[in-house]
Order: C-alpha cells, then structure tokens, then sequence
C-alpha cells in the first residue's frame, strides 16, 4: 500500500493506517535526524515529536503526494529548533576542546614509515564521519544528509527545506566540499580504509 | 562554459539528475579543464565515503493508535484454554463432518431437490407414489432427471428474459411517444405566444404611427395659421 493510499484510510477514519505509515517512516526519519543532531537519545524524542506533528497536521495536508518532502521538512524544522536551542545553552565536551586545539581525531598507528597504514573499522569510520558532518554549516549539512543518506532528489529536497533547487545544488556543492577538505585533513580516503568501498 | 558553470553542473552529474543537454556540456568542459575533472572525481570519492555510514535501527516501535484486538484475541483471553483444546475441537468437528458426509441424501420431490444431512444413518421408508410424472419420490435423482430439470429451468429463464424484453421495449416506446406529443405541444404553445407577441408589436406601432402623423399634421396647420401659406417663388 502507497503512502498515498494509507493517508487516504487515515483521512476516512481508519486511524490503524497511521500506526502503518509510522512504522514505514520511523527508521528513515530518525536516521535523518541522528545525522543532524549527531547524539542518539536526542534523534528519538525528537523521531517521536515528529511524528506527533504528522499526527496533529496530516488531515491538512492538502497534497498527499507531497508527504515525503512534507515531513522531511517537519523533521528538519524540529532539528533545526533543537540546535538552535542548544546555542543558546552550550554544552561543552573535553573531545570538542582538543579538537579545538587542533588535535586529529583520527589516531594514528605510526609503524616507522613515511606512509603509516591506518586500518579503520567501520564504526570508528561512522564516527569519523559524524564529526566531519557537524564541521559543516548547518544549511549544507541538512543537503548533505538528505540527499547522501536519505536518498531524495534536489527537487524533493527543495521542496522540504522551501528553496528554490539551484541554491539547494550550490549548498550541496560547498557542503560536500567542505567534507572532502575536512575529511582529507584527517587523511581520511579511500586509500586509509581497509576494506573495499 | 566556465569552470563556475561546471562547477553548478557538477551536483547534477554526480546524482544522475542532469537537465538536457547539460550532461554534454559538462563533459566537454570536462575533457578540457583538469582542475574540474579532478575536483568532480574528488567530490565523487567523498559522496563514496559517506556511504560506507549505514542506518541504524531505532527500535523506536512507536505506536500512535492501540491495536483493536482481534475478537478471537479477546475471547482467549477471557477464557484461556489449553493448546490440546483447540486440536479437540477441531478433530470432533471434523468427525462430525465426516459422520454428516457419509449419511448425506439428496432427493427430488414435488419439483424441487431435497437434502437430507444426518449424523447417523436414516431408517429405511418404504416408497409412497405421490407424484403424476414417472419421478419417485425416494429414488435418488438420475442424470437423466438433472438433465430434464436445468432444460426446463432453462426454458422458464427465456421465458422471463423474453417477457421482460417485451416489457421493456413497450415502456420505450410509450414514453417515446408521450415525450414527442409533449415536445409537439409545447412547440404550439410558443409558435401562439410569439404568433401574439408581434400582434402586439404590431398593433402598437400602429398606434405610434398614427400618434405621430396626427401630431405632424397639428403642427403643419398650426405653422400655416401663424405663418400662412408659403409664396410660390
């Protein structure tokens, strides 16, 4: 059943259908805001919220075609809040502070040669990538993760974040730059991983 | 094309959503400009190696609506029974079924079958002629009487099929009648209405034109009273 058709039951009094888009969408939409919010306790209260929002607001929605972007862009607005929300009460962490000083995350096994093999698991990669991902401006990092991880096209994207498409590519342009520029500074590439991407 | 220009164009060759034309314009900037060539390969590496961070389940589970359960459900809670149980009940229906099968009679009397289910054999009756056709009562239902049977149910279905074509085709045409002597009298009703409208028309420019004659001819006689007769020149 599309999402089309169990928005359709929803609005014709089968509530049981709600419960259906929720499971479909809990993953996507929580992996979306981990990646932008970065911390895992946060991404659930604020998946859950959501999907409240969805709940209250769904029989308005007046194109059911458009739910996808529509909740990507409710998604986006409560990450975009609770970032917000911490500037305003920072929170500071020792790792943050040696970053700070310009210590590399990255740990490096120095085997005595000029070009020392670093052998990263995937998790520690995971983590890696998360870092890098919070370097980046707030504006390209939400391009960045929607359409490298969630999957939507520029349009779609346009569509939740309401700007017009060029802007959308220009901010995945330099948000996807700057990643590479931070990723290299770590010598973070396809040559450091060990296994085959 | 500029490197700036291939640098907007870069997004859209990266995530296969090129517009016409903007794939070969690309790439012939491309086989031209080393830098851009080399940055599109980078940038194509890095979206790799953000590839490599996979998604996690939430194990969130939410659940905004409370499942009705099911009223099986809610009667197994209300009277738990052992699994046994409901193996029992099953095997005793399905003997009781095969009981019913095999004492299953099927009849034809006063024109119409007759089923006979019993979970144990019937007594034997003895046969009572009640019927003017050769049919017995109590005799089993032949081949040959099914067959006489769906011919003349068959027969009868033609029959009303046929009456109410009839049927049907008369009410058609009645009302297509009805309908044209309706529409024929309404004609005659404004052919009258129209044929009085321009009487009226008529009889009042008539009126008018006679209003307008008297009045010129008072004005002539009261131009020569005043006036008198105009000189022959």
């Amino acid at each position: 059943m599309t999402d089309q058709e169990l928005i359709d039951q929803f609005r014709g009094g089968n509530l049981h259908a709600f419960n259906t888009l929720v499971w479909r969408w809990e993953k996507p939409i929580y992996n979306f805001i981990l990646r932008y919010v970065g911390d895992a306790e946060e991404a659930k209260d604020l998946c859950q919220k959501a999907f409240v929002q969805v709940y209250r607001h769904l029989p308005r929605l007046r194109d059911a075609d458009r739910f996808k972007s529509w909740l990507y862009q409710i998604s986006a607005n409560l990450c975009r809040d609770e970032i917000k929300r911490r500037q305003r009460t920072p929170v500071y962490s020792l790792e943050a502070l040696q970053e700070a000083k310009g210590q590399n995350p990255v740990e490096v096994e120095d085997d005595g040669s000029d070009h020392p093999e670093r052998h990263l698991r995937r998790v520690e990669l995971e983590d890696l990538l998360k870092r890098a991902l919070q370097q980046i401006p707030e504006e390209q990092r939400v391009v960045v993760i929607m359409k490298e991880f969630q999957g939507l096209k520029f349009t779609e994207i346009a569509e939740a974040l309401d700007a017009p498409l060029n802007t959308v590519k220009s901010r995945m342009y330099y948000g996807l730059s700057a990643l590479r520029k931070v990723l290299e500074g770590w010598h973070i590439d396809q040559e450091a991983i060990a296994y085959d991407l | 094309m500029t490197c700036d220009d291939a640098k907007a164009l870069m997004m859209g060759a990266l995530y296969g959503e090129m517009e016409e034309g903007e794939e070969e314009q690309l790439t012939s900037h491309l086989s031209s400009c080393q830098a851009c060539s080399e940055e599109l390969a980078g940038l194509r590496q890095t979206s790799r190696l953000l590839r490599v961070w996979k998604d996690v389940d939430p194990e969130l589970h939410l659940r905004f609506i409370e499942e009705r359960p099911s009223r099986l459900a809610a009667l197994k809670r209300l009277m738990p029974l052992p699994r046994w149980a409901g193996v029992s009940v099953g095997l005793a229906a399905a003997a009781l079924f095969l009981m019913a099968l095999l004492n299953l009679e099927v009849s034809y009397r006063d024109g119409a079958f007759d089923l006979r289910v019993s979970l144990l054999p019937r007594p034997q009756t003895i046969a009572t002629p009640a019927l003017e056709d050769t049919l017995d009562a109590n005799r089993y239902v032949t081949p040959e009487m099914l067959a006489r049977v769906q011919e003349e149910n068959f027969r009868l279905m033609q029959q009303l099929i046929e009456a109410s074509e009839a049927r049907q085709m008369e009410f058609v045409t009645t009302s297509l009648s009805q309908f044209a002597a309706e529409v024929e009298a309404q004609r005659q009703r404004d052919l009258r209405l129209v044929d009085r409208g321009l009487e009226a028309v008529q009889i009042t420019t008539e009126r008018q034109f006679l209003e307008t004659h008297q009045i010129l001819g008072d004005l002539i006689r009261l131009a020569r009273t005043n006036y008198g007769e105009p000189e022959n020149r």
